[in-house]
């Protein structure tokens, strides 16, 4: 059978192509505006779905991040710790001072300062918060590195603490602290020094060792090394003292960034994939009821001679469509929740970063794509003979 | 050459023992601005005969021509073909709910591609032709039934197709109505120069049509 004669040269077939595509849209929009009601309701759920994702994901992000922050921010290069410990913020490493003596008697090693560490459950307001008690001299690396108001020096009782846990104990430069058993003073507020909610407290080096309850002992040493000090010649030298080792500092940064995503950052990927099922299933079922409850619309098209691709592009256009405004709706609302709780209770922080945001935003659109394939396998099998049916 | 040749067409629904043959070996011809009305009981085969003249069903044998053009409704180009040379207008009007009457009329010139700003406007001068000028904004549910069914018609004409096949145009509508529908589709069809079948069990539509045509049990009968 012949075609028609509305073919022409190319400018009119490109004219056809794009009339086409604007009546699929055309056809998209009179839809989804012609029950503002039902589809409204269907974008709200697609928004709850991508909040979810989007929030999560920030969660993610900052757990990431944040893991990472004190070691980012320690200006080590080497980082000595007691042989067998390769990480910051999960196990307890000791070792003597005398040892770090010896560190620094080596050729390269322009400082080793000493960091006595403790993490705790800190009883606050009927509740218990995790900290991390980071106990360094003044004057020496390890202290607070971003303070937003008061002091930065540790000295004596006097104590920095991060904004986080500041907000939730109420607490104000120049009120009075008890950190187990122990009277101090906040004398700063630190801003970013929490490891995915575990607020650091800033203390001096004797207040941190009495609170560690281990004498004289240090947790790590911060290494720097000279300009053209040999790093490996160093950190081997390190590791012949005997009792500890060194780790370079983006090592020791890994190992913790691993021990948090194994512990807190996949069971949230798998929350975050069963919300993105989520709204690939209520997108699909969205599409799937309006397609098949507009059948015999659909077979009033195919009647009067609409070609596939105008109802298939209807169809995934009015999926665009729906997941757009789910996508800025769950945005605007994830972006809402992640305001809320770093202003109010940064025990959970979420950080999206724009680029964070566009991948996202890209992964739920194609699969909310993905749905749009299970109306458009139903407007194939629409029998256009429907239209005969009174 | 008639606008339509149909030759044989036969339909068969199942198999074996269960088949049931809906329409036997029917043969007819219209020629363009003649209007045949196809006339039989319910169930009948004139649904069948007329999906299959507007190639929406498949004969079991024969073959439909539309000016020369045999119909294959598995070929790539079938639904375009469609678009570009006939038009249908249904008992129950089958209006887009979610479109305007303007914007159901002028569907088929979208389809065909034509700018929305031309084929809304060629819908609403044709419209105004049928008397709908104050109802082009309208949804469907607010009109009445012979509205939509003017409405119907305009869809199937806008495009000045070369055939057009109309399935129990008055069914839905009273007497009255009926009869001012059925006029306007007599009168348009053969000032448009279409081939119009018109499929019905109402014999008080016989004086609108030139020829009439008896279809029993599946076969078509001359008068």
């Amino acid at each position: 059978m012949e075609g028609s004669s509305s073919g022409g040269g190319p400018a009119a077939r490109d004219e056809t192509w794009r009339g086409r595509a604007a009546t699929a849209l055309f056809v998209a929009w009179r839809n989804l505006t012609s029950e503002r009601r039902r589809w409204g309701i269907s974008a709200a759920a697609l928004g709850i779905a991508a909040c979810l994702v989007f929030f999560l994901e920030g969660v993610s992000a900052w757990i990431t991040n944040s893991s990472t922050a004190y070691v980012d921010h320690s200006g080590a290069t080497l980082i000595v710790a007691e042989k067998g410990i390769d990480d910051l913020l999960f196990a307890q490493s000791s070792f003597s001072p005398a040892t770090l003596q010896s560190v620094r008697a080596i050729p390269g090693v322009a400082s080793a300062s000493a960091v006595v560490t403790v993490n705790g459950l800190l009883p606050i307001n009927g509740s218990h918060l995790p900290v991390y008690i980071v106990g360094s001299d003044a004057g020496e690396t390890g202290g607070p590195w971003r303070v937003s108001s008061g002091s930065p020096d540790v000295v004596r009782d006097r104590i920095v603490i991060d904004r986080g846990l500041a907000t939730i104990a109420g607490v104000r430069v120049g009120d009075p602290m008890t950190l187990f058993a122990h009277r101090l003073v906040v004398s700063g507020i630190s801003d970013g020094t929490d490891a995915a909610g575990d607020f650091f407290v800033f203390v001096s080096l004797p207040v941190a060792q009495a609170i560690a309850g281990q004498g004289d002992a240090v947790s790590y040493g911060l290494v720097r090394t000279a300009a053209a000090a040999d790093v490996q010649g160093v950190a081997r030298a390190v590791d012949a003292i005997g009792g500890v080792h060194a780790l370079r500092a983006s090592e020791l940064a890994a190992n913790d960034r691993a021990a948090i995503v194994d512990s807190f950052d996949q069971p949230l990927q798998i929350i975050v994939l069963v919300a993105l099922v989520v709204g690939v299933l209520i997108a699909a079922i969205v599409l799937y009821t309006a397609t098949v409850e507009h059948t015999r619309d659909f077979a009033v098209m195919k009647a009067i001679g609409s070609s596939s691709g105008v109802m298939y592009g209807s169809a995934i256009a009015q999926c665009v469509v729906l997941s757009l405004c789910g996508l800025v709706l769950g945005l605007a609302v994830a972006v809402g929740l992640g305001a809320i709780f770093g202003t109010w209770y940064p025990v959970l922080q979420s950080e999206l970063s724009p680029v964070l945001v566009v991948v996202v935003a890209a992964v739920i659109l194609v699969a909310n794509l993905c749905a749009a394939l299970l109306p458009v396998r139903q407007l194939r099998r629409v029998d256009p003979q429907e239209v005969f049916k009174a | 050459m008639s606008a339509i040749q149909a030759t044989d067409l036969t339909r068969v629904f199942g198999e074996g023992p269960a088949a049931v043959t809906a329409v036997r070996d029917a043969t007819l011809s219209v020629d363009r601005g003649e209007v045949l009305l196809l006339l039989g009981p319910s169930g009948s085969g004139k649904t069948t005969l007329v999906s299959m003249l507007g190639g929406l069903l498949r004969p079991s044998r024969g073959t439909v021509a539309i000016a020369g053009r045999r119909l294959d409704t598995t070929a790539p180009g079938a639904a375009r073909f469609r678009l570009h040379t006939m038009g249908f207008v249904f008992q129950t009007f089958n209006l887009l709910p979610a479109l305007t009457a303007v914007e159901n009329v002028a569907m088929p010139l979208r389809l065909r591609g034509m700018r929305r700003r031309e084929a809304t406007s060629r819908a609403a001068a044709l419209l105004d032709e049928l008397r709908m000028a104050g109802r082009l904004e309208a949804k469907p549910r607010v009109l009445s039934g012979g509205e939509r069914q003017r409405v119907s018609l305009a869809r199937a004409l806008v495009g000045e197709p070369q055939v057009l096949l109309a399935d129990e145009p008055t069914a839905s509508l009273d007497t009255a109505t009926g009869r001012d529908a059925m006029r306007l589709i007599a009168a348009r069809s053969r000032s448009g120069g279409q081939a119009c079948v018109v499929v019905t069990h109402d014999t008080r539509l016989i004086e609108f049509a030139d020829r009439i045509l008896h279809i029993e049990d599946g076969r078509v009968l001359a008068t």
